[in-house]
């Protein structure tokens, strides 16, 4: 995913930045330290372990890698602020427990097996998160988000990249400008916001008895399948696109004269589920699989 | 009185952000503990920082600023919690996803606490929750905390009375 | 053998330590002799000093000062519910504009737009999930709660970003050429989604749909610019 103007920006620093450096380095750490990495270029993997300790590995530009902390504290990466620093491949092995921050550029950037917070900053590399968290946010500008987690709150932002979420959290805000944003609760949310202006959204899950999930998008296609026995009042509007509706309707169902605003209950359970869009067509079905309450 | 304070009131660009980041988890505790509701908290630590923005000039350190921004932040939180009620918010003892959201809260931001003991003072009764945190947790005064919330002397002592007995049941 | 304990109160204030030496004597007396109340008192003593003992800072979930700072900015309007205690902006001397770049001031600016215009709408603030119901179902804001001046805020908006994105375009050369493309596309992209909605609620004023949507949109907008004129955080 490197971009042409990355690429020569590495050519012409070649010569400059020394060659790559194997790295290997381990500190002593608390397990529930707050630990930042920043990474321009390249791509870093954070990977839990159950040691009391922050290690590094992997490849980096010569005497560009910063790395130190102790107790509750740790910084490492390769950064500066003229975004002028080489590359650089890492493995970062972190206890599980410890809570994570992460800045990249354009690196790829992805978090496994790590139990307490992540917050993830990226231009253009993707971000992958995995696993059970206390919390996550994400944000990218062009990276696309892949989320195969769980946190009782989910945060996702990115412009043009794709957000990917399979997991569960019970208050979910995933948000793009044109990517597509395709998520399957696990578990049902309590509350869910999904936007985006052009990219398509396709939900499958459920909501929480007296919870919330929200989709609204310009023209983007929202394609959303819910359970069938979900009790909820379910609100569409939109100005210029079609509705399909595959959902049971209990009572209500009002149109508006121009067809293009439906509301109605499926059953008990005041949960509520609303869907805007100007052009983007919206189509609501019943899924068959049975949705881990 | 702190150089970094001194050189925000100047305008030194950078210096209120470093304020922020100094002092930030302290106000957040506080409005987390007050109101067992992360997203309320967060709402409150914002209005907490803005208002301290706005009235940097009048601080002259009289105290140091952690206490002033301590303040303000309790101001905050009663003012909030007196608007709620005005506007006939039902106001619950937890915010929405309840004891779950609130111990995963504390718990990210706070590894080393004590969960049973965070879980059962959020569980508390909101007024005996608000004297209990402000007395036994934060070290105000009795007469310190009457000033604060405005109510009677012996309300106060004998909600904490309560709260303590309620959390010692809690607990087991 | 005791027939009586000793009251809650009386416990409470030894266990603070709160009471003269004369009753705290007496107090004492009464333990030596009540194992009843001394269990009570010890009880008491482990809890105050638990509660003493927790964490005094607890660290937020994300960074706050992006809205602080945004807030900050928030015009004399103030929210209804809290006329009795408006704050007065800040005083001479000092602006938020020296706390950045110039542009990202103008970012801030901008997003004041904003803030005072969202809160009009949908009388909430910070953070707190707005309970979001489509036109049409019961309890939905009625047209009239909607203000008339909302082609007004719309025409703002639009100002304000027109400044930024002058702005943007005359720093293009201080920020990084890669995020001032992907800026620039996802920009136009929500442009045109602002077109489109602008255009249809121009021949339709009255829809609150196409007024969420345009908000919607110019949040968005603002969003990105905010995202993309954070300054790199302190390593």
């Amino acid at each position: 995913m490197k971009s042409l103007a990355s690429i020569l920006l590495v050519l012409a620093t070649a010569g400059t930045a020394s060659a790559q450096d194997e790295v290997n380095r381990r500190i002593g750490i608390d397990a529930h330290a707050y630990i930042k990495v920043y990474l321009l270029e390249g791509s870093v993997r954070v990977v839990g372990w159950d040691r009391d300790s922050l290690a590094v590995s992997g490849t980096v530009a010569t005497g560009r890698l910063f790395f130190g902390g102790a107790g509750k504290s740790a910084k490492l990466g390769v950064w500066d602020d003229n975004l002028e620093s080489g590359s650089a491949d890492l493995e970062v092995r972190v206890p599980a427990t410890s809570t994570i921050w992460i800045k990249s550029h354009e690196a790829d950037v992805s978090v496994s097996g790590v139990t307490g917070g992540v917050d993830a900053y990226s231009v253009t590399g993707d971000v992958r998160v995995a696993g059970t968290l206390r919390h996550l946010y994400a944000e990218s500008m062009g990276g696309a988000i892949e989320i195969t987690a769980s946190a009782p709150s989910v945060r996702a932002k990115t412009a043009g990249g794709w957000i990917t979420f399979r997991g569960s959290g019970d208050d979910l805000t995933l948000s793009t400008v044109a990517g597509t944003i395709d998520a399957a609760a696990r578990r049902n949310p309590l509350r869910a916001r999904i936007e985006t202006v052009t990219g398509d959204i396709r939900f499958a899950g459920g909501v929480q008895p007296g919870g919330a999930l929200a989709f609204q998008t310009h023209s983007g296609a929202v394609d959303i399948q819910l359970p069938g026995d979900l009790g909820a009042e379910v609100a569409v509007a939109t100005i210029e696109g079609e509705i399909a509706n595959g959902l049971r309707v209990a009572a209500g169902g009002e149109r508006d004269l121009r067809g293009r605003e439906l509301s109605f209950l499926t059953g008990e359970g005041g949960a509520q589920v609303t869907v805007r869009t100007f052009s983007g067509d919206v189509t609501l079905s019943a899924s068959e699989i049975a949705i881990e309450r | 009185m702190s150089d970094l304070v001194e050189r925000a009131q100047r305008g030194e660009a950078g210096a209120f952000d470093r304020l922020y980041r100094e002092h930030v988890e302290r106000v957040y505790a506080i409005c987390l503990r007050l109101s067992a509701d992360p997203l309320r908290a967060e709402g409150l630590t914002q209005d907490v920082f803005v208002r301290a923005w706005r009235r940097l000039d009048s601080f002259r350190g009289e105290s140091r600023f952690s206490t002033w921004l301590h303040r303000i932040a309790v101001n905050a939180f009663m003012e909030d919690h007196r608007s709620m009620t005005r506007r006939g918010r039902r106001i619950e003892t937890t915010g929405p996803g309840g004891l779950e959201a609130y111990s995963i809260a504390i718990q990210s931001g706070a590894p080393d606490t004590r969960l049973d003991l965070e879980r059962a003072i959020a569980a508390l009764p909101r007024g005996a929750r608000t004297m209990i945190v402000l007395h036994d947790v934060e070290g105000y005064r009795y007469e310190e905390v009457a000033a604060l919330t405005g109510v009677a002397l012996g309300t106060v002592k004998s909600q904490i009375h309560r709260g303590r007995r309620l959390l010692r049941e809690a607990l087991g | 053998m005791n027939r009586s304990h000793l009251s809650e109160e009386r416990l409470n204030d030894y266990a603070e330590g709160a009471l003269a030496p004369a009753d705290r004597q007496a107090v004492e007396d009464h333990l030596a002799a009540c194992a009843d109340c001394r269990a009570e008192a010890a009880g008491l003593r482990t809890l105050l000093a638990d509660l003493e003992r927790l964490p005094r800072e607890v660290h937020p979930p994300r960074d706050l000062l992006p809205q602080i700072e945004t807030a900050a900015r928030r015009p004399e309007v103030v929210p209804i519910d809290r006329e009795g205690s408006r704050d007065r902006a800040g005083s001479r001397g000092r602006s938020l504009r020296d706390l950045r770049a110039p542009l990202a001031a103008a970012a801030l600016g901008l997003v004041v737009v904003t803030a005072a215009a969202t809160f009009l709408f949908v009388q909430s603030r910070g953070p707190e999930p707005i309970a979001e119901r489509a036109p049409g179902v019961a309890g939905s804001p009625a047209p009239g709660d909607f203000p008339a001046g909302f082609r007004a805020v719309a025409n703002e908006y639009d100002r304000a970003i027109g400044e930024l994105t002058a702005t943007l375009e005359s720093h293009s050369a201080d920020l990084d050429p890669l995020t001032v493309r992907l800026v620039e596309e996802n920009l136009r992209i929500i442009d045109r989604a602002i077109r489109e909605s602008r255009a249809a609620l121009d021949a339709d004023p009255g829809n609150e749909l196409l007024r969420h949507l345009v908000v919607a949109s110019y949040e968005r907008k603002l969003d990105l610019l905010r995202q993309a004129t954070q300054p790199p955080a302190p390593l």
